[in-house]
């Protein structure tokens, strides 16, 4: 997708459209059936076009992405799988060609990393919570409710207010 | 003449934002009033100075001065005078200077605002700024300088870029930037506050409006930019997970746990150190993402070397910003305590989790952002990381950060007694549920696992937030600005949870081919190409399809889709048909001339996508609305008194 221009700096990227700025394609083929077509469109989404930016098969104008729709088509009416299809491209043009990192021993800790930051960002927190509950006892300092709008009770606003 | 006059000013601007940061930072220490009291004058010199600078470029654009080679490569005779002003930032020179005028426009703001904070710590936070200007000034003068001139002079300019000629993008870029570089404002402080080793979170009182500003600009910013590419890119893709709009949701995703994390800061003196360090994470996202996209590294391998002089030079001052900042940290760090507790159900516990998910949230964007790098570093083959890793990665820490939401609101500081709110949540949850089930069951069809849930997150957080300011407004007590605003950013979040819920998995969207009478269907709708014909913008020759849109034989409205060619550049455009019903987008975006007057085109029905525009702007407004809380202003004045520290802060400090 050109969606990839609306960030923080689409106007910086302008200096890198300089240089090329390949259309979008529709792509108006039509599947036999409503669920190879969703098949179809799936697969066309979750592939890259191997010479363009970071555009999807589906998306990009590129004639070599229009073969490889083609080669999906094909296999798709051949009736292979999709899991067949994803292993023969990966093969064909390597990994780059998928945006789905493959599961593999050195995507691991891309994998892996939301896994376990979740799991060691609950036991910090409950450390955390468990040392601070011990001390809930001890704490008298008075908190202000949030929901009380008059600011005379917050401790900086004390000193200063004007009557 | 003009253009050396703008290098000249943009020369002293950086003279003036070194004495700034020398002034500010080294003032203080070594106790030079005279130093401290300088800083005010460098920074209202500095920002005339860059004013002067953007002023002369601006009028170089508007006079068709194609002697400067900037102006040439982004501007033309035909193009119109309001996109020759915003051409300004069209290009990497030009975005610079913007990135520099904007934080010249925050450091004026902050000097005003920080006028009655004690004088030591307003001049090291301008002392910050100003290193931080110092830097970009240095870059863009060495690497990146707009004002170099072209001899000789064409006779006609390149033209802008035709995807920037919207005016949508013309907002977009100065708003998204103020968000970014506003995270260099509590970044600022941050520092000033471990520069001068306060252990008291008073500066966390004193940061909060700055940041919350900052990030409600960035959520501006982000909606702004996502909407654009959606109506006119043409392809109807609101995110895609590309490396350039991770570099601008990570720093709002750290800054939306800096806000949070402010508030406990601020109101109960606890998570000090982890509070700087966002401040510190949330700038450096900023630079980080600022390295990456004006490198080019992410966007392919070989851009970073046509031009490695400026990816080199960002990320050297990336290095040293961030590596001064996390030094002076590790330094202070150690003797920030805290000694207030609180229960597994207190507020401080929610916020806790709120940090964590949401900064897990931004570490699993950073690592799919950066994974290709790292194949590319160390030799392996190359990998691609898109929507399909992003998606389920993220809402991983997402779905229980928004549950937990609805819950932590009304959980007390220090003992939650969320118990007291049990019928609250519970009647809330319940009427989520029933809405998600009538939407799933009702409107749509088809079942979608994911889609429920999200309906019933959203829905929840609109409810259960709504309920306490309902109640004191019913009571006839006032709200303060502070919690008006978290409540519309709340239900601004629901909004968009719902929002997504539902285009995400009922978006029907189509690639026809129809000849002139032809239709296709596409959902429920019926859309049928009347004709084409060509039309004359002012710098670009268009083709004009109309397609009238029908549902059940009955016509609903007429889309103009337009593919245009812009002269100069002899580059195509598109500009979508979009009619929206009831919260439901038709879209059509005209293809490819097939031949024999057939036109591929893409058609894409969108329920309730408004909502998903709307939901931010909330949030926005939310933020906006926050910053103008009454505590703030007090904040201030009680800085000014003899006795800054109040006394409830003294005791927390031990």
């Amino acid at each position: 997708m050109r969606a990839r221009l609306l960030g923080p700096c689409a106007c910086a990227l302008a200096l890198l459209l300089l240089a090329a700025l390949p259309a979008h394609a529709v792509d108006t083929t039509r599947m036999p059936t409503p669920a190879l077509e969703a098949r179809y469109l799936t697969l066309t989404h979750e592939f890259r076009c191997p010479v363009c930016e970071d555009e999807s098969l589906a998306d990009s104008d590129e004639a070599y992405a229009g073969e490889i729709r083609t080669q999906i088509r094909q296999m798709l009416l051949a009736g292979q799988s999709d899991g067949q299809i994803r292993d023969y491209l990966v093969s064909r043009y390597s990994e780059f060609i998928t945006f789905k990192p493959e599961y593999s021993l050195r995507n691991a800790w891309l994998w892996l990393a939301p896994v376990v930051l979740l799991l060691v960002g609950i036991l910090v927190a409950v450390r955390i919570i468990r040392a601070r509950a011990a001390l809930v006892d001890q704490d008298v300092e008075p908190v202000e409710d949030d929901l009380i709008a008059d600011p005379r009770m917050s401790p900086a606003g004390k000193s200063a207010v004007p009557r | 003449m003009l253009p050396e006059l703008g290098h000249f000013a943009l020369i002293l601007a950086m003279l003036l934002a070194f004495l700034q940061a020398l002034f500010g930072i080294a003032g203080p220490a070594l106790n030079r009033e005279r130093w401290v009291a300088a800083t005010v004058p460098a920074v209202a010199g500095q920002f005339v100075m860059v004013a002067t600078a953007v002023g002369c470029l601006i009028v170089s654009f508007v006079n068709f001065d194609f002697s400067v080679r900037y102006v040439a490569e982004n501007s033309n005779s035909a193009l119109p005078l309001f996109y020759r002003i915003a051409a300004l930032w069209g290009a990497h020179e030009g975005s610079l200077l913007l990135w520099i005028i904007i934080l010249a426009l925050w450091t004026v703001a902050v000097t005003v605002g920080t006028s009655r904070l004690p004088k030591h710590f307003s001049a090291r936070v301008l002392g910050v700024l100003g290193f931080i200007s110092f830097g970009f000034l240095l870059f863009t003068l060495l690497t990146s300088n707009p004002f170099l001139r072209l001899e000789p002079p064409p006779p006609d300019g390149v033209d802008l870029n035709p995807l920037l000629q919207d005016p949508g993008l013309t907002f977009h870029p100065p708003v998204l930037y103020t968000g970014y570089v506003g995270l260099a404002v509590a970044f600022a402080f941050a520092c000033a506050a471990m520069l001068e080793g306060r252990t008291d979170p008073v500066w966390a009182r004193w940061t909060r409006p700055w940041a919350i500003a900052a990030w409600a600009f960035l959520t501006w910013g982000i909606t702004a930019g996502s909407w654009w590419s959606y109506y006119t890119l043409g392809w109807g893709g609101y995110w895609a997970w590309d490396p350039v709009e991770n570099a601008s949701f990570m720093p709002w995703l750290v800054g939306t746990a800096l806000i949070h994390s402010l508030a406990v800061t601020d109101k109960r003196g606890l998570f000090k150190s982890w509070t700087l360090l966002l401040s510190l994470v949330g700038f450096s996202l900023s630079l980080i993402g600022t390295f990456l996209v004006r490198s080019g590294v992410t966007v392919s391998v070989h851009s970073f070397a046509a031009d490695p002089t400026r990816g080199m030079a960002i990320l050297i001052f990336l290095c040293v910003a961030i590596g001064c900042a996390l030094a002076l940290y590790a330094w202070r760090a150690p003797t920030l305590r805290s000694s207030g507790g609180f229960e597994l159900t207190a507020r401080e516990s929610f916020l806790l989790f709120n940090n964590i998910l949401l900064v897990i949230a931004a570490a699993t964007v950073f690592a799919g952002t950066i994974a290709p790098l790292i194949a590319g570093a160390l030799g392996q083959r190359p990998l691609s990381v898109g929507a399909p890793y992003f998606r389920p990665t993220f809402l991983l820490p997402i779905l229980p950060l928004l549950a937990l939401l609805s819950i932590g609101i009304h959980a007390n500081w220090k003992r939650g007694r969320v118990a007291d709110s049990r019928r609250a949540l519970l009647v809330t949850a319940a009427l989520a549920c029933a809405f998600a089930l009538a939407v799933v069951l009702g409107a749509y069809s088809g079942q979608h696992f994911l889609a429920v849930v999200g309906l019933v997150l959203g829905a929840w957080i609109i409810l259960s937030s709504a309920v306490d300011p309902i109640d004191r407004l019913r009571r006839r007590l006032t709200l303060s600005r502070g919690v008006l605003g978290m409540t519309l950013a709340h239900v601004g979040l629901g909004v968009a949870v719902i929002a997504l819920s539902v285009v995400e998995p009922y978006t029907v969207e189509r690639d026809i081919a129809l000849g002139d009478g032809q239709s296709a269907h596409v959902g429920a709708y019926d859309f049928r190409l009347v004709g084409t014909r060509d039309i004359d913008g002012p710098n670009y020759s268009a083709t004009r399809a109309e397609v009238v849109v029908s549902r059940n034989g009955r016509t609903i409205t007429t889309l103009f889709p337009e593919k245009r060619e812009y002269w100069v550049r002899q580059q195509e455009g598109t500009k979508a048909g979009i009619k929206n019903e009831y919260g439901t987008d038709l879209f059509v975006a005209l293809g490819d001339d097939l031949g024999a007057g057939r036109w591929s085109m893409r058609a894409q029905v969108r329920p309730l996508i408004t909502f998903l525009w709307l939901g931010p702007v909330l949030m926005a407004l939310g933020g906006f609305c926050a910053v103008t809380d009454r505590r703030y202003r007090l904040a201030r004045a009680a800085a000014d008194a003899p006795q800054p520290i109040g006394p409830g802060v003294k005791e927390r400090t031990a």
